[in-house]
């Protein structure tokens, strides 16, 4: 029987890919009307320039550039679906982030951007179809002598390098991330609130990358154009060249179709990638139990439980989340006994993988505060003071000490060469700047995929809290236990972690960085208080530990 | 319809106080002899001179401070506090400090601010008001600008309040060790300060939390973290996120979703609402087309809908599901006041210049495979509260009671509905209400303060044991609590707050010192 990973793909997956990658090719006449109004406004001459425009659009060439430009796009939008992932991958240095550009699908994949931003700037000087379009142009006017057309080439070359930048922003700057919304909104509702952010953060990427180019091509523009110009035998025309400061600098024309080209490219291909994004992260129902024998290995349960391919399982949980909170008869489904046998099947199946999920991460962030209270820093003198009073204030100067520190003060140490130099290496700024650690990244990975455990807590939780009502066979009262035990421990582990590496600051960078582990701190108090919320002081009758019981008072005084 | 006063029961007079709701009916007692306390609540007053800050901050900076700040640094405050039309204003009013041409040419741009706003505030009139006005337009409290507490907020699951003084600082009370001992730590009373801090219009605790308070004020929102074990009386700015959005100012409504995960803000000035995942301090707005802003959000008790308001005649209801709305227009301008079921299957509301209140009533959603909202096409009136002149209890005087509506109150086992009016009124109209198959509302008692004072807000404390506890704020700055003790009927949502009040009432009914130990509960233990 089919897996559900590839049934999934081929059923679901494939069609919303197909209609994204159908949406955002729709889209590239309109962006190319605009593109060329842009590329032909004259301020001076406005009615002169709007004629211009309106002939243009009309004009065969136009037609036939924007389906090219539909087909080289297609196949790029096709050929980019597998960059994708839903787990954030978070370098700690700069040095790591080039490293994760020199993987080999990255390389095969900068490649790919770059022929066809090639293509597309090559595209785009057909469209705007005057001084900039053709290899060569005539040296004079009515002579036979044929120059090299170096703007052309310019605004090639930075169509490719335009492509290359992409990589840049879709692998870096997390395009590449999908992130699934708060509120589960119409698509047409998050397309037309993503597209000005798009457009903005387009802008903003293709002023940041021009500069690079404009120093790029002044060092080694001429290398291009004269190999152009020795392989077809051209001349150099009159006017200055571009690798002069005075050709490029002062070329003002040049640099506002230079940045037209690179915002077109960067704004369709953001535009693509948009609507991968939000068309694949729409929620998707799967059924809780089904009668039909090859759906068997298809229901919420294995969706919860693949691994093959991440977006099930997030779509598993996020579909699990969504049906503890909004949908009656679902959790009717779920709360029923077996007919015949009367066991709860669904219940505890899908209670086991919550389960065993918050357990995982339980004991990976166990296992690492575990690691940093062995490797942290006891300063000599303290060491005797530290054994006699119970190594309590030897946890008083962690707690005050950030992460950064710690790693300062492990290798003072006990320095062993080697490390001397790398510290010394690391004091040097310009290395410093590839080597330093990006804050709070150092154990992100650790919670990139911590929405998982976000949606299982909130489930069980709100799960917990409609049994009250809903469940009428006691299922649910059965496992309360577990879930309580569960949910605690994970919640104090993670404090413990927070208070160790210094985390408990309120201050988060807004700038693209998915900070799973407060969503999931916050996430964690909440269904706490939203479990005691509903059961109130009974929940002391349940056979629970003695330290989750003492916990458990603390919520249930309103004291966390 | 006539109005519902002809069939109240007659007012407390000149000289009493309604003390509580015993056996059906509000007791009163002489305000001379009577305890204003209530056992185990925090005696609140406030001072109403103290506090008041200077009533107008532009004109009392201008006379005050002294003016030696250098030109760049006043326009630029003026722009923060202002925006543009307040930074022309200012470069108008210091002419000769600045070159001819740039107070020129600001006097050119002020004019033409102006005249825009006043053609865009001929669609809305709104807009073109001043944030103060608009905050006192929209706020929830009669006389914002007057009243002693501009805000005032109960906590939803345990024994906290805070409330906003005219100072704009926030006090927050938890002290009720008498009622529950395990609180006997917490005899501090923070006090909550910002320098953002200003206009505050709106408060809301986080529900599924213990501390967390929301302020909506001029220019954005601030999410207190009230540590509750903490000593210190003046928590500081390391303890407040500041939730800020572009045009999305003054904040005057704050909706936690009753999970606790999200936070609604409207302003009347943005077209979008902006719902919040706090903790990454990040925003998704939801913007329809139509009514020029969001004045007021009020989200159902179970989570399921979100009622909107906005300046114009439109309210909107919002399923929670998908995010989609159903769309209704009033005749009668803005609402002002809404308030839901608890079973989130009625709305009642009332509209700024009727004194009517209407019920809107909603259908239990059957397929759930659509995103339905199932809100009936026309709103029922229920009540007329036209104003109304009535006999005193003592028979001594009339009164004048009812008019328009300011604010509405219902309790959470929705058996209890508080009302007060805009015009000039010494009592709150409360209501009997029952949640059989319909509404039945009918006429329970005025409730009424010292001599003098107005109503000025009221709310019902959420978790009240012994039926429903009516908290009013008196525009003397006294924040009155009126016990209504009563058992809830059966047809009430059952919940174990719920469970546990009907025993604690039985003992109290009783009088016995036995406790109950045993209830049966839901097949919670029955496996």
């Amino acid at each position: 029987m089919e897996t559900i990973d590839k049934w999934f793909y081929r059923e679901v997956m494939q069609w919303r890919t197909g209609a994204a990658v159908a949406w955002s090719v729709l889209v590239l006449p309109v962006t190319c009307m605009i593109y060329v109004f842009m590329s032909t406004l004259n301020i001076l001459y406005p009615v002169q320039s709007l004629g211009e425009f309106l002939s243009r659009c009309f004009s065969w060439s136009f037609i036939s550039c924007v389906i090219l430009l539909m087909v080289v796009n297609t196949a790029f939008f096709v050929y980019s679906k597998s960059t994708f992932t839903v787990i954030a991958n978070v370098s700690i240095t700069r040095f790591s982030q080039l490293i994760l550009l020199l993987k080999a699908p990255v390389i095969l994949y900068s490649s790919v951007c770059n022929v066809c931003g090639i293509i597309i700037g090559w595209i785009c000087t057909c469209l705007i179809n005057s001084q900039y379009n053709g290899l060569s142009v005539p040296c004079a006017e009515n002579s036979d002598v044929y120059c090299v057309n170096e703007h052309h080439i310019f605004l090639v070359l930075y169509g490719g390098y335009t492509g290359l930048m992409y990589v840049v922003y879709h692998y870096i700057g997390q395009n590449n991330v999908l992130q699934f919304p708060t509120l589960q909104q119409a698509k047409f509702f998050r397309v037309r609130r993503s597209i000005n952010q798009a457009a903005i953060s387009s802008i903003l990427h293709v002023f940041w990358q021009i500069k690079f180019f404009y120093i790029l091509y002044f060092v080694f523009g001429g290398i291009p154009r004269d190999f152009i110009a020795d392989t077809l035998s051209l001349k150099y025309g009159p006017g200055a060249r571009l690798d002069t400061l005075y050709g490029l600098l002062l070329n003002f024309g040049l640099f506002w179709q230079t940045l037209l080209v690179g915002f077109f490219i960067q704004f369709s291909w953001s535009i693509g990638s948009l609507l991968y994004k939000i068309y694949n992260t729409e929620y998707y129902e799967f059924p809780i139990a089904t009668m039909f024998e090859n759906f068997k290995n298809k229901c919420l349960v294995d969706a919860l439980t693949c691994t093959k391919l991440p977006i099930v399982q997030a779509l598993g949980f996020l579909d699990l989340n969504i049906l503890s909170k909004h949908s009656f008869t679902r959790r009717k489904e779920l709360f029923c006994l077996s007919q015949p046998g009367g066991h709860p099947h669904n219940w505890n199946k899908i209670l086991s993988v919550c389960i065993s999920v918050i357990q995982e991460l339980n004991d990976t962030v166990q296992e690492v505060n575990w690691k940093i209270l062995a490797n942290a820093p006891i300063r000599q003198h303290n060491i005797d003071k530290s054994v006699m009073n119970g190594s309590s204030s030897g946890l008083k100067q962690r707690l005050s000490s950030s992460e950064d520190s710690n790693v300062k003060s492990m290798t003072s140490n006990n320095p062993s060469v080697k490390e001397k130099i790398v510290t010394g290496l690391k004091k040097r700024s310009f290395l410093s700047f590839f080597f330093a650690d990006t804050p709070d990244d150092t154990h992100k990975n650790m919670f990139a995929s911590a929405y998982i455990q976000i949606w299982a807590v909130e489930a069980l939780s709100t799960l917990v809290s409609a049994s009250y009502n809903e469940d009428s066979f006691g299922i649910v009262q059965m496992s309360l236990g577990d879930i309580i035990v569960v949910i605690l421990n994970l919640q104090e582990n993670i404090d413990k972690h927070f208070k160790l590496t210094g985390g408990v600051t309120r201050r988060i960078q807004k700038d693209n960085d998915i900070s799973l582990k407060y969503s999931l701190q916050t996430s964690l108090k909440t269904s706490i208080y939203n479990i005691v919320n509903t059961f109130g002081r009974h929940l002391l009758e349940i056979d629970l530990p003695v330290e989750t019981e003492k916990k458990l008072r603390y919520f249930l005084d309103y004291r966390e | 319809m006539a109005s519902v006063f002809l069939n109240f029961p007659l007012p407390p007079g000149p000289g009493k106080i309604t003390m509580c709701e015993e056996m059906g009916d509000f007791t009163s007692a002489s305000q001379d002899t009577a305890k204003l306390k209530l056992i185990g609540y925090p005696d609140i007053s406030v001072n109403k001179d103290s506090t008041r800050s200077l009533t107008q901050r532009e004109n009392a900076k201008s006379a005050f401070l002294p003016h030696d700040e250098t030109i760049n640094k006043r326009v630029y405050h003026a722009w923060l506090d202002m925006g543009l039309s307040g930074a022309l204003e200012e470069i108008v009013n210091s002419s000769s400090d600045v070159p001819n041409w740039m107070s020129f040419m600001s006097q050119k741009l002020l004019i033409l601010t102006r005249w825009t706003n006043s053609l865009h505030g001929s669609f809305f009139p709104h807009l073109a008001m001043s944030n103060e006005e608009i905050v006192a337009k929209f706020s929830g409290v009669n006389n914002w600008c007057t009243s002693p507490v501009k805000a005032f907020c109960w906590h939803p699951h345990t024994l906290k309040l805070s409330y906003c003084l005219q100072d704009d600082t926030v006090r927050v009370h938890a002290n009720f060790a008498d009622l529950v001992p395990s609180l006997k730590h917490n005899e501090l009373v923070p006090v909550l300060k910002h320098k953002l801090q200003k206009n505050v219009a709106c408060m809301a605790w986080q529900p599924n939390s213990s501390s967390i308070l929301g302020v909506g004020c001029q220019s954005c929102i601030l999410v207190w973290h009230i540590e509750p074990t903490s000593l210190a009386t003046r928590p500081s700015s390391s303890s407040v996120q500041v939730l800020q959005q572009g045009n999305h100012s003054p904040v005057t409504s704050l909706a936690w979703s009753p999970d606790g995960r999200i936070l609604m803000s409207s302003s009347p000035v943005d077209t979008a609402m902006l719902a919040w995942d706090v903790t990454l301090e990040t925003c998704t707005p939801l913007r329809r087309f139509g009514g020029g802003g969001v004045s007021l959000l009020s989200w159902s008790p179970d989570g399921s809908k979100l009622f909107s308001a906005t300046p114009s005649n439109v309210f909107r209801v919002w399923e929670s599901r998908t995010w989609s709305c159903e769309k209704w227009s009033t005749s009668t301008g803005t609402c002002k006041t809404a308030c839901w079921s608890p079973n989130g299957n009625i709305l009642l509301f009332a509209t700024e210049n009727q004194p009517i209140i209407y019920s809107l009533s909603f259908s239990e959603v059957c397929d759930e495979t659509k995103s339905v909202i199932g809100g009936s096409q026309t709103a029922v009136a229920c009540i007329d509260l036209s104003q109304t002149e009535i006999q005193t209890a003592d028979g001594t005087s009339n009164v004048k009671v009812g008019g328009c509506i300011q604010l509405m109150a219902w309790d959470t086992s929705g058996e209890r509905l508080a009302v007060i009016f805009q015009d000039r009124c010494d009592y709150v109209a409360v209501f009997r209400t029952r949640l059989n198959l319909v509404l039945e509302i009918s006429p329970c008692g005025f409730v009424k303060g010292v001599d003098g004072e107005i109503p000025e807000f009221v709310q019902f404390q959420p978790n009240y044991s012994k039926g429903a506890l009516l908290t009013v704020v008196w525009s003397s700055g006294r924040i009155g609590y009126i016990p209504m003790y009563f058992v809830p009927s059966s047809s009430s949502p059952l919940s174990s707050s719920r469970l546990e009040n009907v025993a604690t009432l039985h003992q109290y009914q009783l009088g016995t010192s036995s406790t109950i130990h045993s209830y049966n509960h839901n097949g919670m233990y029955n496996n």
